[in-house]
Formats: C-alpha cells, structure tokens, sequence
C-alpha cells in the first residue's frame, strides 16, 4: 500500500487562489488550537 | 564516490518540538549519506530553529513565526483575517520554489494544510484533500495516524518510521542509492558548533574529568525526577566515582529546579559545587553550549526527549529515565548501547539506586561483555529486590535480517505483557504492509516469555482473529462485486431498477461488515487496531465513482486481511510455545521422516 502522491508543479504557485486562502485560514485556525503540542503529546 | 545525479529539492516540515527535529534530523542524515544527490531544506518553528542551522548539509532553514503570527491573534489586538496578509507574504518565496519531495514529519492538522498549499512533485506525510478533508499521502502516514497517534501499542522507532517513509519513495522515484551507506549516522562532528569566548571558557572545565551530563527538567514534571532525587543521585554517584564530574543541563524554565537541587545537597556536597565538580549549566544553554557539552560527557541522565535525542545523535550514551506516559519504544534514545529505565507503574519511584545501578553496569560492559546478567549486579551491589517495580531495556540497531531498526532489549527477565506482545505484533504487521517483508516469528518471541495470563487472553482471540479474517474476505468480495457490477453500468446516475437494489443491497452488507469489525475491535483490545486502520484507509479512498470505489475498498479489506494473518500467526505461535514441552510436537526435517518410522532408509 505505500504509494506516493504525485502533484504537478504549477508555474504560477506563487499567487494564492480563493481556495488556497481558504487553506491558509484554516492553516492559522489549526495553528492556535494546536499551539505547544508535539507528536509525543499528540499520541 | 561522485555525485553526478542532478540535485533533488526537498523541503521538509518539522512544526513539533526540539525532539521531533532532531528525530527528523537524524532519519535525514541517513537519507543524505544514501542519496548524496538530495538538497535539504527545512521549515521549523522559530524557537527550534538552532539545531537545523547548525547542520552543514542543511540548505537552507525556513523559519515560522508561529509567536509574532499568534501572539497578536491571542492577546486580541489582531484577527485571524488581519494576520491573513502576512501569512501569505511568509508562505510565498516557499511556494515559489521548485520542490521534488515535500515531507511534512509533524502528523498534525495544522502542518497539513502547510503541505496542501506548497506545490511539489512527491508529497509524503499529511496533507489536505480537494475538499480539505485531512490525508495522509502514503502508508506510513496512515500508520501514525491510525496506530501510533490511535493509540495501540507498537514498537517501531519514530526515527525508523521516518527513515523508511522516505528511503521507500526515493527507491520508487530516484532508484537505488548511490552508494550503500554504512558510515555511522551519529557523530560527535553532527553539528557545526560555534562557541564564543565566555562559552569556551565556560566549557574548560577539569580535562581529567569524566563527565556525567543529567538533564534536570522535562516538558513535564512528571516526566523528570524531582529535586530531591537528582540530589540524592548525584551524592551517591560522586562519593563512589571521584573521578567524574557532573554537568547539570536545562533551560530557562529550570532555574527554580536548579535552585532547589542545589537546597537539596548536603554540606559535604555543596562543596563539589565550589570546586567545579558539579556544574551548573542551567538556563544559560545556548543549542551551541549545550550540544558542545553534551558531546563532552560520557553519559547523559535525562527523562527529557530533546536531550535525549541530541545525546543520541552525538554519539553520547544514554539512561533515559522513562517516566510518565511515554513510549520508549516509538521516543527511545536511538543508537545501540543507550539504557532505558522505567517503572512498572506510575505509583512506583525510581530511585538513586537503581539508575546507579544500571550506570555501573552500562558503563563497565566493556569489562563483563554481558556475561553477568543486570539481574546479578543488581544482587551483588543492592540485593536483587530494589527491581522489584522497574523495568530496564538495552537498545540495539538490529541486523536488517532481524527486522532492522532499534530494539529495545529487556535486561530482565519477565513475563511478557499483553501491552508488550501487542507491540511486537504491530511492529511485525507494519514492516509487513510497508517493508514488504518480515522476519521470523521465532526472532521475536521466546517460551520464558510466556506466562498463563498471557495465554489466557491470547486465547480469546484465536477465535475473534478468525472471525475478522473471514469478514474480510466477504468484504473484500462484496467490495469486488460492487466493482464488477459498477463496470457493466452504463451510468452511475441512470440506472435500472434492480441494479440499484442490488447496489445498495451490496453496500448495506458492506456497512454491516464494517460495523462488526469495530465491535470486534471494541471487545478485543488488539484488534482495535484493524478496526481503527479500516476506518483512516475507507476515509482515505479517494475514487469519484462506483467502479474506482469498489475496487479500492476490495484492496483495502485484502490488506487489512494481510495484517489479520500476521496477527493469526501470532496466536498461533504463541499458544505453541505456551503448551507443556511434552506436548510439543517435535518438527522433525522431512529427509530424516522414513529413518524415524522404519528404523532404516527406505530409500531404493
């Protein structure tokens, strides 16, 4: 079952989409509730 | 030899503590000195930062802000779509680059949606779907996320998960390594240090001194030994080995710590401290400092991951003093010869002793070559009852035809628990689903080891095993039939009839399927693990339609069966062993079978 996810490298990564905003509030949301924690403390 | 192959980017994510970089640090030097070819970059947060930087072949070291971006957000001068902005100022020159292999080793939410958002070729860890469902991008992932993080009891070493996640896609996408890399991934030179005057200065302490390190704080109180203790320790150690010093280590926050160790000592003992046979390194550790010192003892004593790690990657041996809820196995100090000493029960303390006890005895190997048992020593030094509540393992890289990767060896001798058994299982499965192959049973488990209680409990799911192994089977076909039947429909949307009850029908039975095995998982502790790894691989399938989704979940049932076998072995092989050696049936080799039933070779 180890298969790898394969992506295409999009010349215009740079500017971040209304979807890719979206990812990165959500990114900043997760962030602060996950504030301190480790795998260690995650397990 | 040469590198000729072009360089390959690689960025990877670490957003947890001190510990888990320097983890990821050492699974990277492994892959380095295999595929020299590789261009590392890291992305950690900034008060880790240090220890990355400070690897030479490191490209480069991306920093999150993650305070200056929180802090505000917190204390309510700032929003979350105030600090939008900056964020995406931040991510940008990241996202700009050209990555092959993005590899997020932090297993959390939030790195995942750092992983969704930065383009690269080969993605590894936890990332986000196109609805930005959480998703682990390859089997390993899968694993922490429904073993390691769900809880069972497993016994592969995190650096080993690392190492292996990555090796495996480099193999599949670069092709064998260039070289066979068997120099020594620790080493004292790890780090390219730089001490200032006052730290060296510092750090000239007595040459004909050993040095003992202890690490006198942890993330957690309970993780670490009091005051008190320490002092003890330290007391009974130097009265018996003048020839050593001690280095006490800690950050800032174990200033207070280091104050009431040093209340703790008697008269005699406060002495050492004016003539620098302790020193006191507490809260003035710059990573420079305290790796530099590190790489100066002898031997670390620490309850605290972070050095533990560090004292591991520079070659310095360990007693980790493994205490609260901590798994040595998946956290352990890595390398061969580091000592791991934990109590029984949380109720029980270690003392003075017994981590005096283990240092004699690790520490003069060289002199016994293992030849007395700890057990002994233990009774020549202290009598064989201060044991009693502790448990001590060894830790050896095993050969990769022993299954490879750390292991730790119990030094004494006990029944094995249903928690130790379990983890040895998994540990099996895993290397199985993700390795491709496994080594004997019999490397793994031995007859001393089992006692009636054991039994007792292994004999439940001898038939529980069974039964999860035939309704995988039926799903994998009920599975397969959706499959089939999906390929001869001319639309999913349009369809007749009978051919959506029967649909249905099918996916009904497929649900109940599933709903017992949880069930099972539920009443059976150690098949919580296939129920729980069904549930992240069936959230994990990412078909659209019938036909892709049908065949999927057929492969994901055959490969949680694949682990459910392994697991029937398991009991099978335990229970052998756990039979009266009289009843055992001899295994005789078939060349000798016509001598054994004749008297004579019936061969013409």
């Amino acid at each position: 079952m180890t298969h790898v996810q394969m992506g295409e490298l999009n010349q215009e990564t740079c500017k971040i989409n209304s979807d890719e905003k979206k990812l990165l509030n959500e990114f900043l949301e997760a962030l602060l509730n996950e504030q301190n924690q480790t795998l260690g403390e995650i397990k | 030899m040469i590198e000729t192959r072009t360089p390959a980017k690689c960025l990877v994510i670490q957003l947890a503590r001190l510990g888990d970089t320097l983890q990821s640090l050492m699974a990277l030097r492994a892959a380095k000195q295999l595929y020299p070819h590789l261009e590392i970059h890291f992305l950690v947060r900034e008060s880790f930062a240090d220890a990355a930087r400070r690897v030479p072949w490191i490209k480069h070291v991306y920093t999150l802000p993650s305070q200056d971006l929180l802090a505000p957000i917190l204390s309510g001068s700032r929003t979350l779509t105030d600090t939008l902005p900056e964020l995406e100022k931040w991510i940008a020159p990241i996202r700009a680059e050209s990555w092959q292999y993005l590899i997020n080793w932090t297993f959390s939410e939030a790195s995942s949606y750092l992983t969704a958002l930065i383009p690269a070729q080969i993605k590894l860890g936890y990332t986000r779907g196109s609805d930005h469902t959480m998703q682990g991008t390859d089997g390993w992932s899968h694993y922490i996320q429904a073993i390691v993080q769900g809880k069972i009891p497993q016994n592969i070493h995190l650096t080993d998960v690392f190492t292996t996640q990555l090796l495996t896609a480099l193999q599949i996408h670069d092709g064998e390594p260039a070289n066979q890399g068997h120099a020594a991934v620790t080493s004292k030179n790890f780090f390219s240090l730089t001490l200032t005057e006052t730290e060296i200065a510092q750090i000239s302490c007595d040459s004909r001194k050993r040095w003992i390190g202890l690490q006198i704080g942890a993330s957690r109180d309970s993780k670490t030994l009091s005051p008190r203790k320490w002092a003890q320790f330290v007391e009974y150690f130097l009265e018996r080995n003048q020839e050593y010093g001690i280095f006490l280590l800690g950050g800032k926050s174990d200033k207070t710590r280091e104050q009431e160790f040093i209340a703790e000592l008697s008269p005699n003992a406060q002495a050492w401290l004016q003539k620098k046979v302790i020193v006191s390194f507490v809260g003035e550790s710059t990573f420079d400092l305290w790796a530099s010192l590190l790489s100066r003892c002898q031997w670390l004593i620490s309850g605290d991951t972070a050095a533990i790690h560090l004292a591991s990657l520079l070659g310095t041996r360990v007693i980790n003093l493994s205490l609260g809820e901590v798994s040595y196995a998946e956290t352990g100090p890595y390398g061969n010869g580091h000592y791991v000493v934990r109590p029984t029960h949380s109720d029980i303390p270690i003392t003075p002793q017994v981590i005096y006890s283990t240092w004699t005895y690790a520490n003069s190997e060289w002199a016994h070559k293992k030849q007395t048992t700890l057990e002994e020593h233990f009774s020549h030094l202290n009598g064989s009852h201060v044991l009693e509540g502790v448990e001590i393992y060894r830790s050896k890289i095993r050969p990769t035809a022993e299954g490879g990767g750390v292991n730790f060896e119990p030094m004494i001798r006990r029944p094995l628990s249903l928690n130790l058994w379990t983890s040895r299982v998994m540990g099996h499965i895993a290397r199985a689903w993700y390795c491709g192959w496994i080594p004997e049973i019999t490397q793994e488990i031995s007859r001393e080891q089992i006692a009636p209680e054991l039994l007792q409990m292994i004999r439940q799911y001898e038939e529980s095993s069974e039964v999860l192994s035939k309704i995988c089977v039926q799903a994998s076909r009920i599975a397969n039939t959706i499959h089939t039947k999906s390929l001869s429909l001319k639309s999913t949307k349009i369809m007749r009839l009978q051919e959506k009850e029967e649909l249905q029908d099918l996916a009904n039975k497929l649900q109940e399927l599933e709903e017992l095995i949880v069930r099972l998982g539920r009443t059976h502790s150690p098949i919580l693990a296939f129920s729980q790894m069904l549930k992240v691989l069936l959230q994990h399938l990412q078909g659209d339609h019938l036909v892709e989704l049908g065949r999927d979940t057929s492969l994901v049932y055959r490969h949680i069966l694949e682990g459910v076998n392994i697991f029937k072995s398991w009991v099978k092989f335990t229970l052998q062993l756990g039979k009266p050696v009289a009843l055992q049936p001899k295994l005789v080799p078939v060349s000798e079978l016509h001598v054994h039933r004749s008297g004579k070779d019936l061969s013409p």
